[in-house]
């Protein structure tokens, strides 16, 4: 797939806040194992980018998100 | 005084009535000085995305209050005591209430129709959006918008990758069509 100007999801859909309880939202940051998703694959804004791994890393520590997730 | 959330996790097994005795009791501690609830939001038992203390699930609780800091390390030294609180959360509060479980199934629908077309590669949707929506505006006979749209809609999901170069044709298409007749 051709890579093209990325813009930023949340700033499109004019989220101003990351709710750490919205963990369908986060969960399109993170991989499939579980890990925070950069920038650059995401295309998010720096702002954004800060409030998502802020909330992430909440949403961890209430069990909402995995830290790892189908690790054996 | 701040404005604070707090989210509490208790143990799955304790009945309804226990939690509310025990929100009360801790609440308690916070409106004995000048603290004040101001929203207490239920989730429900919910599955924990990891085991914690052996427990598979978990009954969330949400609450907004107005505190002063000072007060709270004694409040989270009466919530660290108590052995069925799974865990806690205290967060400054962004303003929003607690998102009710209602709400969040809308969300829920809301976020998957509206990420639908970028499932199949994360850069497909900005285009696709700002693609799709200038079309009916810009045809002035609502008729040709009935014609326009199912192809525009129906090509992102079928072809994400080659809609760049399919959609302005079918966007000719159907305006031609009716300058002829």
């Amino acid at each position: 797939m051709v890579m093209l100007k990325k813009v930023c999801k949340l700033c499109e859909r004019s989220i101003r806040q990351v709710n750490y309880k919205d963990e369908h939202l986060l969960s399109r940051f993170v991989t499939d194992r579980g890990k925070i998703l950069p920038r650059r694959a995401t295309g998010s804004c720096a702002r954004h980018q800060r409030q998502i791994a802020t909330a992430i890393k909440r949403a961890r520590y209430l069990a909402l998100l995995p830290y790892i997730r189908d690790y054996q | 005084m701040h404005e604070y959330e707090i989210v509490y996790i208790f143990r799955s097994s304790l009945a309804s009535e226990e939690i509310d005795g025990k929100l009360e009791s801790f609440h308690a501690r916070l409106t004995q000085q000048t603290g004040q609830i101001s929203a207490v939001e239920h989730w429900g038992k919910r599955q924990l995305a990891y085991p914690i203390d052996k427990e598979r699930n978990g009954h969330y609780v949400v609450a907004q209050f107005e505190a002063e800091p000072a007060s709270l390390p004694e409040f989270e030294r009466l919530l660290k005591l108590d052995e069925d609180l799974l865990r806690y959360l205290i967060v400054l509060s962004e303003g929003e209430l607690p998102l009710p479980p209602s709400m969040r199934t809308d969300m829920r629908t809301e976020t998957v129709r509206g990420e639908r077309p970028a499932e199949p590669g994360p850069d497909a949707e900005p285009k696709s959006d700002t693609e799709a929506e200038p079309e009916p505006e810009t045809e002035p006979e609502p008729g040709s918008e009935a014609e326009a749209e199912p192809e525009a809609e129906a090509e992102p999901e079928l072809e994400p990758e080659t809609e760049v170069e399919s959609e302005p044709k079918p966007e000719t298409g159907p305006e031609s069509k009716e300058e002829k007749e």
